[in-house]
């Protein structure tokens, strides 16, 4: 157990002890290698279950608004518990979206912020050690070890099997937080940001539909990604409403385009490049690309990235008098 | 029944014989792992992952189809064009899936005809297993890395031969049309072939899944789900990517007055499932949902069936964007029956 | 692939008749006659069983028949305007083409019903597979296999009961009861006033040698369980009808299943004993 972890599982301990808090939602293993599972603890007897380290990838904001949810069939008061969350950069970015949003209430929150060092993406590895899948994995520091179930032993630096979002993250520790149990040692610089974005742009139109044709023609209309996201939590999502019917639900090629570019718009100054949706997709389709060109430029217009703090309104849900309007065309 | 064997050099060569005259179905290398794919090309077959992303279902039940067509009040078509299919490299699991999936489109003798059509023409070529995959548990529910239930031909794979072996009359001339590239298997290859399974079969980690079917029924109001249900994020991925989840939606689609009936996949999982015209859902939360799923697999397809509709792939396992595990779930609900 | 074969496939049918049944004007009651007459005799129903109304481009809406396979050349389906697939079935006018498939789900248990009494309870727009069993028992050809026939509906208001031509020609009858109430009536009220489960135990049929159908809304059946169990009436004697959302009819799509029974295949009618046996799920 690492130092963060101990750290952790101590500062929960403590919250619970106190009663600052009813709920702890933290990570715990999951039953397959290099895998986490959201936890929800409810005493300090259950803190042994958290887990800190590089396969924590999940974005636990995405399980906080069902939490402040009356029950149903609860009758009379009912008050929202107190809810301590272990946050890295992109889960506080998140939250201080579905604040803004009013799906949480800041007051009934706890984050203990943890610096991040990236996140390993399980896809990379099981396919960097052949077809096989994972028998085991122990993440020891900055290393990787991987057993495949053919009995095979590779050894990584977590470097290289690194998930896409975490290269380019430049918000590595907690935006928003009650107490912050560490900091991100280093940060990539600002050159290495969207960089996908750049390659795709230069790309000819012919050769950017190809490569959007590829990716999105695996697309099985799964909803993971949508699920996966924090930022998803409509009652009645768009792609489902049958009155009107908006889109179909085949995955015809304009149906899917339909769909992704739909929800690429409803998250353009909303995203926080979390990768969950990346990480959740059973396809491996490239959802990022087309979520960042979105958010660089709602950043070259309006000067916002999404959800740093509570104090920004977003980009999309508000106006000022000097926003850019050059992309107006004449009617 | 007939057993000849193969020198893998040649399996190309197996593979352009098969698909001649059908199409071609197998795992191909794909950006993230490996999928069942329609190919032409056989040099483009990759069986070097245990198993494949999402399960070969698509082949005889699509993630979508056209039911028929209509123009104004009128249906214009029903027939669906179905090509003769080889389905080759599917695992023992999704191959005994296919017989689960049987029962429900023949249930009470009322016949689905596009899965039945598809089922019929789909000529399946199956591969055991030498080492298991990450979550498999086949063998605790009835099945084995070397099962041969829904399966026209099973290949063993003896390192630098394949001993095929005819499991059906469909499969025997499949193998005799192949006469020209492969040789009767010796018994010393049959050895090793049985060899092969009872390893892969010691290196299966055991499962307990509940059976006791009344006790089953007792966890209906258990606490277990309500944790699940907090975890469970509702995406479709572990029915999609299962080998015996049949649940569709039937949905119409029109332009100007021409369109079609189409069905598509759907999942209990999805919170809008059962949600009724009136607005009232038998299930709101995802506990009930959750639920649904485990017990629809473990107790009433049992009760209907007279088996659980789980095949031991470990798909919905591996997939989870949530990080849930079936297998630690049947484990649980299988001690609290014994506690009972 | 026709629709004889082929279980996706509808029936095309033809609206004879459009009756609004409701001042509210959001139940409809249509009557279809078959475009071919083969699909006509495949069509062979029994009350208490259920189709799917298909409408191109719109989708399927699965009602229960509300005619008695005795009222020959027709079905009648009552449907209110809830959604996409009924709110454009409200909007057809007479003429128009629609589809059918079925008949689906179990009927009524007939065969155990006679020789026996019957009673029938119904509440709102739930009583029309109650009014096919009706019409089938007090048929000509079928009276004289039941027994006492009583007839006990309520709902909201006179302006929202349904088949008021029909409930006069029954209370016309001397060979069954029936007693009509309405929650709350209207100046030109003249009948019994009063919840259905209130009406029931004062008219308080027997249980003895009786089944006891009942239908209606989930409040009612709430309210009437006890009182139909206080009457004597067993849980294998009492018969409801349940509504389930439903996509294929046939039990194949997954979705209306209450424990491992399905709503459209093992259902909708049910008695009580078995919805006792099933989990709390719906």
């Amino acid at each position: 157990m690492s130092q963060a972890e101990d750290a952790l599982r101590k500062e929960v301990r403590k919250l619970f002890e106190n009663k600052t808090i009813d709920l702890f939602v933290g990570h715990e293993a999951a039953g397959v290698p290099l895998k986490t599972s959201a936890c929800f603890l409810s005493s300090a007897d259950e803190v042994e279950r958290l887990v800190w380290n590089a396969s924590c990838a999940a974005n636990l904001a995405v399980y906080l608004p069902q939490l402040f949810k009356r029950p149903q069939g609860a009758r009379g008061e009912w008050n929202p518990p107190k809810v301590g969350v272990v946050v890295k950069g992109c889960d506080s970015r998140s939250i201080v979206g579905l604040i803004k949003e009013k799906q949480i209430p800041r007051d009934r929150l706890y984050l203990i912020g943890v610096g991040c060092e990236g996140m390993i993406d399980r896809h990379k590895a099981a396919k960097a050690l052949g077809a096989v899948g994972l028998a085991e994995a122990k993440i020891d520091g900055t290393s990787v070890h991987i057993i495949g179930t053919d009995g095979t032993q590779r050894s990584f630096e977590s470097e290289e099997i690194l998930a896409d979002s975490c290269r380019e993250c430049r918000h590595r520790s907690a935006v928003l937080s009650d107490v912050v149990l560490s900091e991100a040692s280093e940060q990539p610089p600002e050159s290495s940001r969207y960089t996908d974005v750049s390659d795709f742009e230069s790309q000819s139109p012919d050769e950017r539909w190809e490569y959007l044709v590829s990716e999105l023609s695996r697309c099985i209309r799964c909803y993971a990604c949508r699920e996966a996201c924090p930022n998803c939590y409509c009652q009645e999502c768009f792609a489902d409403e049958t009155a009107p019917k908006w889109l179909g639900v085949t995955t015809d090629l304009s149906e899917v385009f339909a769909f992704h570019l739909g929800r690429v718009l409803h998250q353009a100054g909303r995203c926080v490049d979390c990768g969950a949706c990346v990480a959740a997709c059973p396809q491996g389709i490239n959802l990022r690309l087309l979520n960042q060109k979105v958010n660089r430029d709602v950043e070259e217009l309006f000067g916002v990235e999404s959800n740093l703090s509570l104090d920004e309104a977003e980009a999309l849900l508000s106006f000022k008098m000097e926003d850019d309007q050059s992309f107006m065309t004449e009617p | 029944m007939l057993e000849v064997t193969l020198d893998k050099a040649k399996l190309q060569e197996l593979v352009k014989l098969l698909g001649a005259d059908r199409r071609l179905v197998a795992p191909v290398a794909d950006k993230q792992g490996t999928v069942f794919s329609e190919i032409t090309d056989p040099s483009l077959v990759c069986l070097d992952a245990v198993n494949t992303t999402l399960s070969p279902k698509e082949v005889v039940f699509p993630q979508w189809e056209t039911l028929y067509t209509f123009e104004g009040d009128r249906v214009t078509k029903t027939e669906p064009q179905i090509e003769e299919t080889v389905l080759f490299g599917v695992r023992p699991c999704d191959a005994r899936a296919f017989e689960l999936l049987d029962r429900v489109f023949t249930w009470d003798g009322v016949n689905d005809p596009y899965y039945l059509k598809r089922r019929e023409k789909t000529l399946v070529v199956a591969l055991a297993c030498n080492v298991p995959g990450e979550a498999c548990f086949c063998s605790s529910v009835g099945g084995s890395p070397a099962g041969e239930s829904g399966a026209d031909v099973l290949g063993f794979d003896l390192g630098d031969r394949l001993l095929l072996r005819a499991l059906t009359k469909r499969g025997e001339a499949l193998l005799k049309s192949a006469s020209s590239i492969t040789t009767p298997a010796t018994p010393e290859e049959k050895e090793a072939a049985q060899k092969a399974v009872t390893e892969a079969e010691k290196r299966l980690k055991p499962v307990a899944v509940p059976e006791d079917l009344e006790a089953l029924k007792g966890s209906f109001d258990a606490e277990i789900w309500k944790e699940l249900g907090l975890k469970c994020l509702g995406c479709g991925v572990c029915a999609y990517a299962c080998p015996t989840c049949h649940c569709f939606d039937i949905t119409d689609e029109t332009r100007k007055g021409v369109g079609r009936r189409v069905r598509s996949w759907d999942t209990c999982a999805f919170s809008l499932f059962t949600l009724h015209g009136s607005g009232h859902n038998p299930r709101t939360t995802q506990d009930a949902r959750y639920r649904q799923r485990v017990l629809h697999k473990f107790l009433y397809c049992p009760e209907n069936f007279g088996e659980a509709f789980c095949v031991g792939c470990g798909r919905c396992v591996t997939n989870c964007p949530a990080g849930l595990d079936l297998r630690a779930v049947l484990e649980r609900l299988a001690s609290m029956a014994k506690a009972t | 692939m026709d629709p004889i074969t082929n279980p996706y496939v509808p029936y095309p049918v033809r609206i004879d008749e459009v009756t609004i049944e409701n001042d509210e004007r959001d139940l409809k009651t249509f009557k279809l006659v078959f475009v071919d007459s083969e699909h006509a005799k495949a069509f062979d129903y029994i009350p208490g069983q259920f189709a799917e109304l298909s409408v191109l481009g719109k989708g399927e809406c699965p009602i229960g028949i509300a005619s008695s396979p005795t009222e020959e050349g027709y079905l009648l389906f009552t449907v209110k305007k809830t959604g996409v697939v009924t709110g454009e079935l409200h909007s057809l006018a007479e003429g128009k083409i629609i589809g059918v498939r079925g008949p689906l789900g179990k009927p009524y248990p007939i065969e155990r019903m006679k020789g026996k009494n019957v009673v029938i309870v119904g509440g709102g727009f739930a009583f029309t597979t109650l009014r096919a069993l009706t019409q089938y028992m007090i048929a000509d050809a079928n009276r004289g296999d039941f027994g006492e026939i009583t007839v006990i509906y309520g709902a909201r208001s006179p302006g929202e009961l349904l088949y008021k031509e029909e409930l006069k020609a029954w209370e016309a009858r001397d060979d069954l009861t029936t007693v009509i109430t309405v929650d709350k009536g209207d100046d030109a009220w003249k009948g019994r006033e009063g919840f259905v489960p209130t009406i029931l135990e004062e008219v308080a049929p027997s249980s003895k040698d009786a089944l006891m159908a009942v239908c209606g809304p989930p409040i009612m059946i709430k309210f009437t369980l006890p009182v139909i169990d206080k009457l004597g009436f067993a849980p294998s004697d009492t018969i409801l009808s349940l509504e389930m959302r439903m996509k294929c009819g046939i039990g194949k799509c997954g979705r209306c299943n209450i424990g491992s029974k399905y709503v459209c295949k093992d259902g909708p009618v049910f008695t009580l004993e078995e919805l006792k046996a099933l989990p709390a799920e719906f």
